[in-house]
């Protein structure tokens, strides 16, 4: 191989940091590939092994496509698309021979690093991916560095200061050119693996939400954030009950009456909501206006998007925390919020029939279940499992469990008893964090209550959760937990853990404080908010005139460059004699300017020059023997008016 | 051209196959007065170098085949004490000739190899407080194996500083290799050899190269090498002054060999590496070949015209 060790060295160093960040994702036979390939070159590199046969490489290449259509099953996925690029990068290795199959790698890399985004756009994994980049520059300096030297840690420095002068322009272009928003929506195979709340309450569905401690969303107030009894993040009302449990249904739309009457406490806030498994976005109650993208209020008073999803995205919502909705029902909506399935859980049932029994107003009904969870109920993560009528056995059997089962049983014996009730999915309380001055919510705080519907003063919310266990409102679900040792399992678990931990958590802090504020200003950097920026500084603009704005810096640049290509040198402090120089070297092709380095003289030029342009040759001879006769023997007779005369020609 | 230059150089390039550029240069360290140092392995034709040029410019030249017991004396001559006058007769060396070959001057002791250097610097040798000056013309054809082959004695950079210039022969070419295989024998086409020019004729040579013009714009490029070997990264040690006058020396007899007055950064291009491999140190413990690579890349990136 005609690459410099070291060069080669760099490469695989590059490109492995190009590969990692795929590294969890890819089908484990793809990294295995991947490693030993990279294990093979290596010892290429060093000299233990010889280059493969090229049918090894042509091999590959077909196995390679062949598992990957089998691993997705066609090549209708993007992940398909994705590792046969990361498998071809890693592939070529096989055949690599010369220094151009180096570059080919290194330039490979850069759409790599696109790649990347496609699967995380976070803070951390723009670090590794720059860094990764930085890597391949110094890789691509290494390689085409004349020097026979080891070039040590020279195209690292190199490769960073170039990066550094690069960062103002990506910053520009991040700012002003136009967001493709529509070509990064690709569906992804794995999108849909996102934990989070689904459409449908089974007993147990929360239980595993409150394992995982992923990001649900984040929220900054415009005002001092509400205390954490007042942070009911309503994402879903559940009215009707299948086999299945609790579900969405299709319940009949509220009466036009039952507009919100705002009382007073009124909140602004700013939700950035991480992708989620059903289209809707969580948002305090009550709900009443959203901005964002594809966002709408839906009749039941919750936030819907067009679609599921998939991408980081901001809302600016406005809620009231005390209003008051629903004050009259129809008969449609009661009869649809009292119906039960006959046969399930009928001793719940009967339990419910015998409060209605005595005709007692609703406020009674209510105040009587609820003192009885007070008294008879325990919370606890670990309910244990149920079969059979499931409401039943909680309410006469186990009487230990958490929201999910007391806001579906209390639910159910509101609706036994006669009182229209429904279950609200969504989440409750949220970390204050002081260092971002937002909350975050993660899944550990999806929560489940009812709202039963009261005459005269409609839908009312009753959280039977805040009776058996008032900690878990008041504090949040990290302080609770931390009281109840070993009954969370997994990731939560040791999220909490860390919390304990003084330093660690102020720096675990600092950093969330980070990262929100990258996905706040990075990553949801969408059309809507270029518009906002850019009419700052250009009022009145709309979004159509950003295409040609574009367009105009765009060629406004190309010009720039254009002219300072094929203008002359207007470098300061250059002499006369080397004005001319670079002015004869720059008229020679672009292609014979890499062998034309500052230390050829006007007579290797016009080797050039033959080689290159013959019929232009005697013109380009003309300049040099009166650039000669004028610098080298310093004739007299030869002015610097001819000498400028005959490079003229030559450029003309 | 000058007619006779041409035909000498002819004549060198009859004998010597395929060697055009190194025979080039070693004629153009000649006629710039200065001594030439050709270094390769055994059998690449560096005797045969050092010969062909005496007999090809007429000069009466010696061989002296270094080993470790010359000594000093051996070279330089000595004094024998006269038994029938009761005086000291000096007896000049070999060294009292227009060229001396000096074949594996580094199998020599320090000692021998600094009274050979010492004679070439003062053009003269020393004995019993009388100074015998040498023949002018004076050339040293010095040749040497490469520094890692046994049983040799280093010269020191100070000493390698005398030579204008140091040459690898290199292997020959195939063509050129066939005809060394197959025609006349070298070593007899060298005693074959008539003189084509006479000593007269060379002095002429050596004053018109003295009247070579070096333009300012030339006398600055060299500046600039000179100045930038000491900060390269390339090198441990650049060139000192007399390393820069070398340069420039060597050039105007490399332009004369041109057929021209005035000298061109080609010309200095074309001596850079001759000149001033020995003279430099670098950074890197490469073999001789990266050596040269490296001066490429050096003259690659020092601007020719600023």
């Amino acid at each position: 191989m005609t690459v410099h060790r070291s060069a080669l060295l760099w490469m695989l160093a590059s490109q492995s940091l190009m590969l990692a960040p795929h590294g969890s994702r890819m089908p484990l036979w793809m990294l295995f590939c991947c490693l030993v390939i990279g294990a093979v070159t290596l010892a290429r590199v060093q000299g233990y092994v010889k280059m493969p046969s090229k049918w090894v490489a042509v091999a590959s290449v077909f196995i390679g496509w062949g598992l990957l259509w089998r691993e997705y099953g066609g090549p209708m996925v993007v992940e398909f698309w994705v590792d046969l690029l990361l498998f071809l990068y890693a592939a070529k290795l096989l055949e690599l021979d010369s220094k151009r199959d180096v570059s080919q790698i290194m330039l490979l890399s850069f759409f790599v690093a696109m790649t990347h985004f496609l699967f995380d756009e976070s803070l951390l994994q723009t670090i590794v991916t720059f860094s990764g980049l930085v890597m391949v520059m110094a890789t691509l300096i290494a390689v085409h560095s004349s020097s026979t030297q080891a070039p040590g840690r020279q195209p690292v420095k190199l490769a960073s200061i170039a990066f550094l002068q690069a960062l103002p322009l990506l910053v520009i272009l991040f700012v002003f050119f136009p967001r493709l928003s529509p070509f990064w929506t690709i569906p992804l195979e794995k999108g849909t693996a996102v934990t989070g709340l689904s459409d449908r309450l089974m007993l147990g569905d929360i239980h595993s939400l409150v394992q995982s401690d992923a990001l649900a969303f984040r929220v900054n107030f415009t005002a001092a954030p509400p205390a954490s009894r007042d942070l009911y993040w309503r994402a879903l009302v559940l009215s009707e009950v299948s086999e299945d449990g609790w579900v969405v249904g299709s319940p009949p739309r509220p009466m036009p009456s039952t507009t919100v009457r705002t009382q007073s406490k009124v909140i602004d806030y700013e939700l950035l909501s991480q992708p989620m498994r059903v289209p809707v976005i969580p948002s305090l109650d009550r709900v009443l206006s959203v901005e964002g993208a594809s966002a709408s209020l839906d009749p039941l008073g919750f936030v819907r998007t067009a679609s599921v999803l998939q991408t980081v995205s901001q809302y600016q919502m406005r809620s009231s925390l005390n209003a008051v909705y629903g004050a009259e029902l129809s008969k449609a909506e009661r009869a649809a919020y009292l119906a039960l399935p006959q046969r399930t859980n009928p001793l719940a049932q009967a339990y419910g029939a015998s409060l209605a029994d005595g005709h007692r107003a609703p406020d009674a009904v209510i105040q009587t279940v609820l003192a009885w969870y007070f008294d008879d109920f325990t919370y606890t993560l670990s309910p244990g499992a149920s079969e059979g009528d499931s409401i039943d056995h909680f309410l006469f059997e186990a009487r230990r469990g958490f929201c999910e089962h007391f806001a579906a049983s209390f639910t159910w014996v509101m609706r036994a008893a006669g009182i229209p009730a429904r279950v609200v999915l969504g989440y409750q309380g949220g970390a204050y964090n002081p260092s971002g001055n937002y909350i975050e919510v993660r899944q550990f705080d999806a929560h489940a209550w009812s709202e039963v519907w009261v005459q005269g003063e409609g839908w009312r919310r009753v959280d039977p959760t805040a009776f058996v266990a008032p900690e878990r409102i008041e504090a949040g679900m990290s302080a609770s937990a931390a009281g109840m040792d070993g009954l969370m399992t997994g990731e939560a678990w040791d999220y909490f853990q860390m919390r304990s931990l003084g330093w660690l958590f102020d720096l675990q802090l600092q950093v969330q404080a980070l990262s929100h504020l990258w996905d706040r200003v990075v990553v949801n950097y969408d059309e809507a908010q270029q518009l906002r920026w850019l009419s700052m500084i250009w009022p009145g603009l709309e979004l159509e005139d950003l295409a040609p704005l574009a367009l105009a810096a765009f060629l406004l640049g190309l010009g720039v460059i254009t002219v300072g290509l094929v203008a002359p040198p207007f470098r300061r402090g250059l002499s006369q004699e080397a004005r001319w120089y670079r002015g004869y070297v720059n008229c020679l092709d672009g292609l014979t300017l890499d062998q034309v380095g500052p230390g050829a003289g006007v007579a290797q030029c016009q080797e050039a020059w033959h080689s290159v342009r013959p019929a232009e040759a005697a013109l380009a001879q003309a300049f040099v023997e009166k650039f000669g006769l004028r610098l080298y023997q310093e004739d007299q007779s030869v002015s610097s008016s001819s000498v400028s005369k005959a490079l003229l020609v030559l450029k003309v | 051209m000058n007619e006779s230059v041409q035909s000498v150089l002819e004549g060198l390039d009859a004998i010597i196959l395929g060697k055009q550029r190194e025979v080039r240069l070693a004629l153009a360290s000649l006629l710039a007065g200065g001594h030439l140092l050709i270094e390769d392995v055994p059998g690449t034709g560096k005797t045969t170098l050092a010969l062909a040029l005496g007999r090809v410019l007429g000069l009466q030249h010696r061989r002296v085949q270094f080993t470790v017991d010359v000594l000093p004396s051996d070279i330089t001559g000595s004094s024998i004490y006269r038994q029938s006058e009761q005086n000291f007769e000096f007896h000049p060396g070999p060294i009292f000739s227009q060229i001396l070959l000096a074949d594996e001057i580094n199998r020599a002791m320090p000692k021998t190899q600094s009274a050979l250097l010492e004679a070439m610097e003062e053009n003269a040798v020393s004995q019993d407080g009388i100074t015998y000056p040498l023949p002018s013309p004076f050339f040293v054809i010095a040749t040497q194996n490469p520094l890692h082959h046994s049983g040799t004695y280093p010269l020191p950079e100070s000493q390698l500083d005398r030579f204008l210039m140091t040459l690898q022969m290199g292997y020959p070419s195939a063509d050129a290799e066939l005809v060394l295989l197959t025609g006349e024998p070298t070593r007899q086409k060298v005693l074959d050899q008539s003189a084509l020019c006479t000593p007269e004729q060379l002095l002429g040579w050596q004053a018109e190269v003295r009247a070579v013009k070096v333009a300012s714009a030339i006398a600055n490029y060299v500046l600039r090498l000179v100045r930038q070997s000491r900060g390269d990264a390339l090198f441990e040690m650049g060139l000192s002054p007399r390393g820069g006058l070398a340069l420039m020396t060597a050039s105007r007899a490399w332009a004369f060999l041109q057929g021209r007055d005035f000298v061109t950064p080609e010309d200095v291009q074309a001596v850079f590496a001759a000149v001033c491999q020995h003279r430099l140190r670098f950074r890197s413990t490469e073999d001789r070949a990266g050596l040269l690579h490296s001066i490429t890349d050096f003259l690659n990136h020092v601007d020719v015209v600023a």
